[in-house]
């Protein structure tokens, strides 16, 4: 299967908007024979930071789920062999290029890009070959993580999926799954509001509060915590066990480990 | 968002416990009335929260499903031919069985005088729940029999006794864990055995420490994980390996959690050396699995 074309914002026309909650949302194709509009098979790509590439896209869910500022949308596209709706990036300019549908979507139709980026890209050729080593790094780091785990896929719990069979098989009830998404929603929404964000922020842990949960390391879409021992002087004397260390080159500044942390130990800093 | 709270100093919270105070600081005044009246109500406890959390972060790598308790909690149920009235948390809160445990009174108060109030509008007679935590709130920090006349049950109670049939879909070798709310505090050890062994092809046999001196799985009501309580739990996952399971069955959502994190987190960092090779399962989840061939 195909994935999104990397320069589709150098080769691709601009073909059509479509309206987002605050911003319209670009619509990119080859040419303009191959964008045939909502209701035929003939989709392109959809927005510039958020792009997605509607022709690829199975409507899995997966960006919709991991998107932490709840990006994206819903839209209807009968007639289109892949699915008949896909994700739109309808709160575009929300996003905080963390990078996370990009790594969880399973046909690779997410390409995101930086806001800053984009201007000088479409213009300026010598620039957009700077940015090519760039989207090698995500590249590999997003491998990185697939290896690591690839563990989990290659032991399925059968019995699980047995169970999971026998209940799809079923309407039965839910019990209140909405309602907690958009709580969870809620309180990442105001995390964000309250925390600087973005490439130009880092997250820094306080030892001194730090104890050891790995609440962060779990929330963390890029691999960028590590536990480390310090030597005894460097524990608290409440919690004795590892600290968290966050990487600085490949921290992208998303605050999904301040949201996580228990202790109020994350905090964002200015990068120098 | 306030999280300067006295506690949270001491006491850390996962995102999932800050959605329950959340939820349990907004108060509801308006009555509600269910469509027709019910005998069973079923309490499916906060798997919901639970879910939010765990797919949102990586704890999600592994398969970890804990919503599907609740489905096939119904499920089961209504193969039981018990038609209950799902008390889901769009109208019920979570029972406040951890904010009681971490010290949170002003929390497990506004939590059960909401519950409370819900349970006398629903005018069930029994209440039965797939968590051991709740069953055990509701039937002694809520006192329900005492103060309403409601008879509470866990969800292995019910379900004892009515000749239910199952088959397992292969052989399978399965030990039950027995959770602390449900074995110690509530002294219920043989309501999930019964059902177990009412599972053709499937073989129970007992962990190394069971009963009432089963391990812990070291978490007990989300107060603090480190390398101590993982070691506990550790221990007892050795102990299942030393048995030759193929699953280890829960009573308790929360069991289920914990000991699939660290499945999950094992299998996440082989290089440290520590492999268990079989599933942490909840025992309504196996049942539903075993359903199929009768149907």
């Amino acid at each position: 299967m195909a994935e999104i074309d990397k320069n589709f914002m150098t080769t691709y026309a601009k073909v059509a908007t479509h309206d987002g909650d605050d911003e319209p949302i670009q619509i990119w194709a080859k040419d303009a024979d191959s964008y045939g509009g909502v209701g035929t098979d003939k989709l392109g790509i959809w927005g510039s930071v958020v792009g997605v590439d509607f022709d690829i896209c199975v409507a899995d869910g997966a960006c919709v789920d991991a998107c932490p500022v709840d990006v994206f949308d819903w839209i209807d596209t009968p007639n289109h062999p892949a699915s008949d709706k896909k994700a739109i990036g309808a709160r575009e300019p929300d996003c905080i290029v963390c990078r996370a549908c990009e790594e969880v979507c399973p046909v690779d139709a997410i390409l995101i890009t930086d806001p800053a980026d984009i201007g000088s890209g479409t213009t300026d050729t010598v620039i957009e070959k700077e940015e090519k080593p760039a989207e090698a790094v995500v590249e590999n780091q997003t491998k990185v993580v697939s290896e690591a785990t690839s563990l989990f896929f290659k032991k399925p719990n059968k019995w699980l999926t047995t169970a999971k069979n026998v209940l799809a098989k079923e309407e039965l009830p839910t019990t209140g799954i909405e309602k907690a998404k958009s709580m969870f929603k809620n309180l990442r929404k105001m995390t964000l509001d309250a925390l600087p964000r973005g490439k130009n922020y880092i997250a820094l842990v306080d030892n001194e509060k730090c104890i050891g949960c790995t609440q962060c390391v779990y929330f963390c879409n890029f691999a960028s915590i590590d536990m480390i021992s310090w030597d005894l002087k460097a524990r608290t004397s409440q919690f004795e066990s590892k600290k968290a260390l966050i990487l600085d080159d490949t921290c992208t500044g998303c605050t999904l480990c301040a949201f996580a942390c228990p202790v109020e130990a994350i905090t964002m800093e200015a990068r120098v | 968002m306030n999280r300067t709270k006295p506690y949270s100093r001491t006491i850390p919270h996962p995102l999932f416990e800050r959605l329950i105070v959340e939820d349990a600081m907004n108060e509801e005044k308006e009555s509600w009335k269910p469509e027709r009246p019910h005998e069973y109500g079923y309490f499916p406890g906060c798997v919901d929260f639970m879910d939010v959390e765990v797919k949102f972060t990586h704890l999600n790598k592994g398969d970890a499903d804990h919503a599907s308790i609740a489905a096939a909690s119904i499920k089961l149920l209504n193969y039981a031919d018990i038609d209950p009235l799902i008390l889901d948390m769009n109208i019920f809160k979570c029972s406040g069985h951890d904010q009681l445990w971490q010290g949170q009174l002003e929390v497990f108060d506004a939590l059960k005088e909401h519950n409370m109030r819900r349970l006398k509008e629903s005018g069930i007679k029994i209440i039965t729940c797939s968590c051991a935590e709740c069953y055990r709130t509701f039937a002694v920090d809520y006192d329900l029999p005492g103060t309403l006349g409601i008879k509470v049950e866990h969800i292995t109670q019910t379900l004892q006794g009515r000749g239910l049939k199952f088959k397992a879909p292969e052989g399978v070798t399965v030990a039950y864990h027995d959770p602390c709310r449900l074995g110690r505090m509530m002294g219920e050890y043989e309501a999930p055995r019964d059902l177990i062994q009412l599972v053709d092809g499937a073989t129970m046999v007992e962990l190394e420490n069971n009963k009432e001196r089963a391990l812990c799985c070291g978490v007990s009501s989300m107060m603090y994980c480190n390398d101590a309580t993982k070691a506990v739990r550790r221990k007892r996952l050795d102990q299942g390996t030393d048995a030759g399971i193929d699953l280890m069955l829960g009573g308790c959502p929360k069991c289920y959690m914990h000991m699939q994190c660290m499945l999950n987190e094992e299998r996440m960092n082989p290089d440290e050396g520590h492999h268990h090779d079989y599933e942490m399962m909840d025992l309504m989840q196996f049942l539903v699995a075993c359903l199929e061939e009768e149907n």
